[in-house]
């Protein structure tokens, strides 16, 4: 903690506008098993601090593995020279926007979890038959204190599980077919219902190369299950919502956005459409109380009935549009610069029964799970490949299908007309910044269906 | 090392290797710098093992006796490992060469904005890194190098048009900011005032970039030439395979970690091995995979080196494909495609299978449809929907010109020329 105070009161003395210095320590340990054999069994430690200042209008990074006093004050030296270097080649300094700054002091209980021990019960689980079973599990906690020269003092410390399952099914005469599982949080019950899933998912991937046909190409009103929901949200409403993208920030790697600067108030989708984004849901793998900044969480309601209503941002994007932060900066280790970044972002429940809106519709798809997906970097033209989906005739369930739904982002959100009441979250690790930042989220919500959109094979 | 020394007792075999990576990166956006950053990764590995059994650790800095203590007593209860080779090889070369001045980098950052003439704004990245390691194990093995490298990438904004130029390689002195800025503006100005379209899902002939070749190929040899995907059955390819037919008779592709000139060279790897050429396909022919000690000792060969990121896994740190006869020029290479489609660059690639390798990427940046040889318009969200199979034996021509680059989603930094597919999926 001293050493935190000196690296800002120093970082001051040398002419930084605003210090900020963020210890943080992730460790833990990680196991994977490749079909039934033991793969790997590692231990890792990584800690730092991490510098930011502003001076003569410019942002400067530095960050250092060493916590000795003397190479901490060289990196607020560097932090705060780079910021005067790049300083001199801006045309508009760089701001904060003025917050109340959050003093706390929070810790999450331990997860009682061997990783090796993890992935051998899970690859037991799986169904026999597959040709390939991969399992990657990884166990850790992270420490992060935070002190900004403007008032914030931030100490946290939060465990995380992440598991990745792979299971390929391979038959010559029928081909392959892969499902990849993801699961964890923060929680003891993060993990609740893993052997079952994996059990459920494997006997799928076999069942399902051998029944799915493919689709006949055409237009198909889809009824999109809580996973789909999920990835749809994250790619195409989370993503473009982070304004330091629309602001241009990450044009050269991450892309930018269909929302532009000029144009913030757009119209997202129908009337049914309300997408949140909330950091603080209990046990979630994108839990936090308050952001890398010093900034409390609150959920940001990206859409409201359709309608942009907030972006998720940092400190300095939102003085660029005179707003306050909503506590979306997040750095995922502690070489790494807090960016704006999705924490559980999702669809709110509407009030529909999910069987009632299957019934609800005459000729369409169900899609449960996605495979091969992607999007371009504006997040305006997306693609999401069918793992599990069923034909929808006259209000019920048919035979298992297989193709891929290709949607323009408004056309997507613009068809919902029924919302369902249930709601699951779903883990990923989103990547942006460079260097990259993969850090942990969810993403989810209730069943919907959004009518007449292109399905292809 | 000292931390050999203490743990000779407690185990059969050990291996340190020590990494610390200097960075300096400016990212720039809207023709300013956004931030300059400075970090150092720091980094200690260890690898034990007793009897068969092995487990690894990291840490920033230095290794807790704490961290060591549970491994170690962790160690006794693992199974044992499927790939467990004894430590050891040829001693491991020493190299060194100075760090580069980080203090170049705004201005480099300057020159690419000041030769993108006719563009609205420029968004990029110059990432300089010096990376030093030593490397020491328990039979007395042990080496350090030192070594920088350097890529830049920069995207100019023309309207709804962007063009991405990136470069890589061992000095500051090889980026050539002012080329890759004005190659952004020619790029450009090939779209000007062409109509924009939409593609319609079919099977086309394509001229790609060296960006999108490379990327292309990277996912190949990271994933189907790598040892260990072939020993979990993830890879296409099966020790069986080498030797046969795979790819276009025009495709030959090293994979060349070892060769001093090269963004990602590094004159050993996690197990102190020198890492050596591995012809991927030569002429067509599936001529070898990247391996580890341990993939190798399991496929009954030598380690090729790439144990580059750590123990578990290989991996390729750079690729090379042989350029071809084809023009150096774009227009000429549209005229001999003919009619199909240009892509610039790619991003988000993903698999609905990886051992089939169906894979969708998306075009990134200047995508323009050619009719009769001439740009006739810029296709808008345009796919490549299709398999590596396809990929690689696809290919109908590569230029004369190969050029080194890399940038951030690129799986692994590659020189790689221009290529005519013909007969390739795509969709939107």
């Amino acid at each position: 903690m001293e050493l935190l105070v000196k690296a800002l009161d120093y970082g001051r003395s040398l002419g930084a506008t605003y210090v900020e210095v963020r210890w943080q320590k992730d460790y833990g340990s990680v196991a994977a098993v490749r079909n039934g054999q033991f793969e790997f069994l590692a231990t890792f430690s990584s800690e730092g601090i991490a510098i930011r200042a502003i001076a003569e209008g410019g942002l400067g990074f530095a960050a250092t593995p060493e916590l000795e006093l003397d190479k901490v004050l060289k990196a607020v030296e560097k932090a705060v020279k780079l910021a005067k270097a790049a300083g001199r080649v801006r045309k508009t300094p760089v701001t904060l926007s003025e917050e109340k700054l959050a003093k706390i002091n929070y810790s999450l209980p331990e997860l009682d979890l061997d990783p090796l021990d993890l992935v051998k019960t899970l690859d037991s689980h799986t169904a026999p038959g597959l040709s390939v079973r991969r399992f990657y599990t990884s166990v850790w906690i992270t420490e992060k204190h935070i002190l900004t020269s403007d008032g914030a003092d931030v100490y946290s410390r939060v465990p995380r599980v992440y598991l990745f399952g792979m299971f390929i099914a391979h038959e010559p005469s029928l081909g392959s077919l892969q499902r990849d599982i993801f699961l964890g949080g923060t929680s003891p019950d993060s993990l609740r219902n893993a052997e079952k899933i994996v059990e459920e998912e494997s006997k799928k991937t076999l069942v399902l190369l051998e029944k799915a046909r493919s689709v006949s190409p055409g237009r198909y009103d889809i009824v999109f299950g809580p996973e789909m929901t999920g990835i749809l949200v994250h790619e195409s409403v989370g993503h473009p919502f982070e304004l330091d993208r629309i602001y241009g920030r990450e044009g050269a790697e991450a892309g930018e956005s269909y929302i532009k600067p000029n144009n913030l108030k757009v119209r997202i989708g129908s009337e049914f459409v309300n997408i949140t984004d909330y950091p603080a849901v209990p046990g979630t793998y994108g839990f936090y109380l308050v952001d890398d900044e010093g900034v409390v969480a609150r959920p940001k309601k990206l859409v409201s009935n359709g309608w942009a209503t907030e972006f998720i941002t940092n400190r300095q994007y939102a003085a660029a549009i005179g707003a306050h932060s909503n506590a979306g900066a997040r750095a995922s280790a502690f070489d790494r610069e807090p960016i704006p970044r999705m924490s559980n972002t999702y669809l709110e429940p509407g009030d529909w029964r999910p069987d009632e809106i299957i019934r609800d519709t005459r000729r369409g798809i169900y899609v449960v799970s996605y495979t091969e997906w992607n999007i371009n970097d504006t997040r305006y033209s997306g693609r999401y490949g069918i793992f599990e989906g069923y034909l929808i005739e006259g209000g019920e369930l048919k035979q298992p299908v297989k193709g891929f739904i290709e949607v323009d982002t408004p056309e997507l959100w613009g068809g919902v007309d029924a919302v369902g009441r249930d709601f699951q979250l779903f883990i990923g690790t989103c990547g942006k910044g460079n260097p990259p930042q993969g850090v942990p989220v969810t993403m989810g919500g209730p069943t919907f269906r959004s009518r007449g959109l292109r399905v292809v094979v | 090392m000292m931390l050999l020394k203490l743990i000779r007792e407690r185990v059969d075999e050990a291996a340190v290797v020590k990494t610390v990576v200097e960075n300096y990166m400016a990212r720039f956006a809207n023709n300013e710098i956004t931030v300059f950053k400075n970090w150092t990764i720091e980094n200690t590995y260890l690898y034990l093992a007793k009897g068969r059994k092995t487990t690894f650790l990291s840490a920033t800095g230095s290794l807790s006796v704490d961290q060591v203590e549970k491994a170690i007593s962790r160690l006794m209860s693992l199974p044992e490992d499927p790939l467990y080779v004894p430590v050891g090889g040829p001693k491991p070369s020493d190299y060194s060469e100075p760090p580069e001045d980080f203090e170049k980098i705004p201005d480099l950052v300057k020159k690419a904005i000041d030769a993108a003439e006719g563009v609205e704004r420029n968004a990029g990245v110059i990432h300089l890194t010096y990376t030093k390691a030593w490397y020491e194990d328990t039979t007395g093995r042990e080496g350090s190098y030192s070594v920088n490298r350097v890529y830049m990438t920069v995207r100019s904004f023309l309207g709804e048009l962007s063009a991405t130029g990136a470069i890589a390689g061992r000095r500051l002195s090889e980026i050539r900011a002012e080329a890759v800025g004005r190659e952004n503006s020619q790029i450009l100005s090939l779209a000007r005032g062409l109509p924009h379209i939409r593609v319609e899902s079919g099977v086309v002939d394509l001229v790609l970039s060296p960006l999108v070749l490379g990327h292309l190929i990277g996912q190949v040899v990271q994933m189907w030439a790598n040892g260990l995907e072939i020993l979990s059955g993830s890879s296409r390819y099966s020790k069986e395979d080498l030797g046969k037919e795979a790819a276009s008779p025009l495709l030959t592709v090293v994979e060349k970690t070892y060769d001093p000139s090269v963004y990602g060279y590094v004159p050993f790897d996690f197990e102190g091995i020198t890492p050596r050429l591995v012809e991927v396909y030569k002429r067509g022919i599936l001529g070898g995979f990247i391996h580890n000690r341990r993939t190798a000792n399991a496929f009954g060969t030598e380690s090729t080196g790439h144990a580059l990121y750590g123990w578990a896994r290989p991996a390729a740190g750079h690729i090379d494909i042989a350029p071809g006869d084809g023009p150096r020029e774009l227009d000429a290479l549209f005229l001999d495609l003919k009619n199909g489609f240009y892509i610039h660059n790619n991003w988000y690639t993903r698999y609905q299978n990886v051992k089939t390798g169906q894979f969708s990427t998306v075009g990134r940046d200047i995508a323009l449809q050619i009719k009769n040889g001439k740009p006739a318009a810029v296709v808008k969200y345009i796919r490549i929907a299709d398999t590596l199979e396809n990929v690689v034996k696809n290919v109908a021509e590569l230029s004369k010109e190969a050029r080194q680059i890399y940038w951030w989603d690129m799986p692994v930094p590659s020189t790689a020329p221009y290529a005519v597919l013909r007969n390739i999926g795509v969709t939107t």
